[in-house]
């Protein structure tokens, strides 16, 4: 279970490019909820996402992750608890590895990485089952390094690799944005079956809207640093992708652009 | 006489061989230009000087030495750390600062210990031919670290310390601090550097406060240069075309000597030889190492 409470964004405060982003925000998400993200560029949805994560700090409010208060926890101690896949497909794994390698580093997580040999051959059976099911072959090519991989394919691994460890909350910005059509499908069904799987507490922000009205549970549209949307149960069954633009057009019609 | 030069040379050239081992640590692993490694070689040279004059066991200096630059190494990866000053800063804060300590410790800007006993007059030198004995106990110097080095790269801490370089994102998503694996890094990088200097000392049977400058030059030219001409190597590793780009690069310069360069021009060539091979690395590999 994930809970913002009042929180207060500005970027550069005191500068003359002070930006305030957020004023007061809440949201609470239950555990096991799948929620979708949308809104436009500038909206704060990258902010939202960095401020559960650790990668920023709020400048006032609180953030709680299983009922225990993270607002001033780092980065990294956090990320015991939470996955994440970026849109850059280069920040889930590290190119200059293998990708037996790079799933041994993940499948460490949580535990401390001393002079132990880092790549137990024993785990090589149980993450080629993990890989089989993506359809992409890599099963087959654990020992290529991850950085002659396809976006695509380095983006597949990067949700595996994040999740092959117990976490709490799995945050995905814009995860299939850089992506082919074709590879975007792939990446999001993926996510898809992994998050009903093991039922993980998501926060997936997407600019596909077909994407943000066929999964999750809930869906949520920012504006401004606002929540402007938020439906679930019945009102979230029965909304479309034409109800989602016919509200984006409504909203740049009342802030007049 | 030829051939002794050859020796000699090739001797000089494996022990920068471990000074670029620690360049291809925190330069290519790490991806963090050090410049602390012009004061951490000496220092490995002053500890050791001192270490053999109050008549220490010279084999004990070889990892004191790296404890001493590993030390110095972590100070540099605090400043850069904690203290946000860049990589470039940070390096040249710690080779000035080191200066001052290279000389504390060894009470002047040279010592020298020719009656002492180094790693080359030992029990294991006097069973070795004499005219083979300092070239074979390099060697097996040189075998021996560069065997841990390539074992530690492959445990979980080595692996680590790979993935921070590439990407220091991964390092804090495995929820481990990456500002620790970056002073882990520098730690080791310098202690090598550190090792190969305490190695010299022993060699030139002296402490001499100059032979650090110009370390990081020799360092990275020997890893671009082995790196480049071997890049098409497959089956060999990062770590043996270091120390062949040890080798090769001392060789150059032993060969320059001997064709008559003055000794005053020798920074001056190192450094030339260097632009020269950054140029032809650039070119290679569009926007290479061209940055460093
Ligand atoms: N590091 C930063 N410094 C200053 N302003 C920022 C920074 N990051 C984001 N912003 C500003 O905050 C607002 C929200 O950005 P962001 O959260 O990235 O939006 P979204 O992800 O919804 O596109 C934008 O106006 C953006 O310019
Ligand atoms: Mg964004």
């Amino acid at each position: 279970m994930l809970e913002l409470k009042d929180i207060c964004k500005t970027y550069n405060v005191g500068l003359i490019n002070e930006t305030k982003v957020l004023e007061g925000f809440n949201l609470s998400v239950p555990k096991g909820q799948f929620v979708t993200v949308i809104g436009s560029n500038g909206s704060g949805k990258t902010t939202i996402l960095n401020l559960i994560c650790g990668t920023i700090f709020p400048n006032s409010g609180k953030i709680f992750l299983d009922g225990s208060d993270v607002t001033s926890m780092t980065e990294f101690r956090r990320a015991r608890h939470i996955g994440r896949v970026f849109q850059d497909t280069q920040k889930g794994t590290s190119p200059n590895m293998t990708i037996l390698e790079n799933l041994s580093l993940a499948d460490n997580k949580g535990r401390f990485y001393g002079l132990g040999m880092g790549v137990n051959r024993k785990r090589i059976e149980a993450y080629k089952e993990m890989l089989a099911p993506l359809g992409l072959g890599l099963e087959n090519k654990l020992d290529v390094l991850v950085g002659s991989l396809s976006g695509g394919q380095r983006q597949a691994l990067a949700m595996v690799m994040c999740t092959m460890t117990d976490i709490e909350l799995l945050i995905l910005d814009e995860h299939t944005a850089a992506l082919d059509p074709k590879t975007s499908e792939l990446i999001i069904g993926l996510t898809n079956k992994i998050v009903r799987e093991k039922g993980i507490t998501t926060m997936m922000v997407t600019h596909n809207l077909r994407h943000a009205v066929s999964y999750g549970d809930r869906l949520l549209m920012f504006h401004r640093g606002g929540i402007e949307m938020d439906l679930s149960g019945e009102a979230r069954r029965n909304v479309d992708v034409d109800d989602l633009l016919d509200r984006f057009n409504q909203i740049s019609i009342e802030s007049g652009n | 006489m030829l051939l002794n030069m050859l020796q000699s040379a090739t001797e000089q050239g494996l022990i920068y061989a471990v000074l670029a081992l620690g360049l291809y640590i925190s330069y290519s692993v790490l991806d963090f230009p050090d410049l602390s490694v012009d004061g951490t070689f000496p220092l490995g040279s002053a500890v050791t000087a001192v270490l053999i004059i109050s008549g220490a066991n010279p084999w004990l200096c070889l990892p004191a030495a790296f404890l001493c630059g590993a030390a110095a190494g972590v100070v540099t990866g605090l400043i850069h750390v904690k203290l946000n000053v860049t990589n470039l800063l940070s390096g040249i804060l710690m080779m000035t600062a080191l200066y001052s300590v290279n000389l504390t410790i060894a009470g002047r800007s040279n010592l020298q210990f020719y009656t002492q006993p180094t790693i080359f007059k030992g029990a294991l030198a006097r069973l070795l031919p004499e005219r083979q004995a300092k070239l074979v106990i390099i060697i097996l110097c040189v075998v021996v670290i560069k065997a841990l080095f390539d074992l530690y790269m492959k445990t979980k801490s080595g692996m680590l310390l790979r993935a921070c370089g590439a990407n220091e994102q991964l390092v804090k998503s495995l929820s481990v601090d990456s500002g620790k694996i970056k002073m882990l890094g520098l730690a080791i990088a310098n202690g090598l550097v550190s090792l190969s200097g305490s190695m010299m000392c022993q060699y030139n049977m002296g402490f001499d406060i100059t032979t650090g400058t110009g370390s990081m030059v020799i360092g990275l030219a020997s890893v671009i240069i082995g790196m480049t001409v071997f890049r098409k190597a497959k089956l060999m590793g990062d770590t043996l075309k270091v120390v062949f780009g040890g080798v090769i690069y001392y060789l150059c310069i032993s060969a320059s000597l001997m064709l008559g360069l003055k000794p005053q021009l020798l920074k001056l060539v190192i450094a030339a030889l260097f632009l020269v091979i950054l140029t032809i690395n650039s070119k290679l590999f569009k926007g290479g190492a061209a940055d460093a």
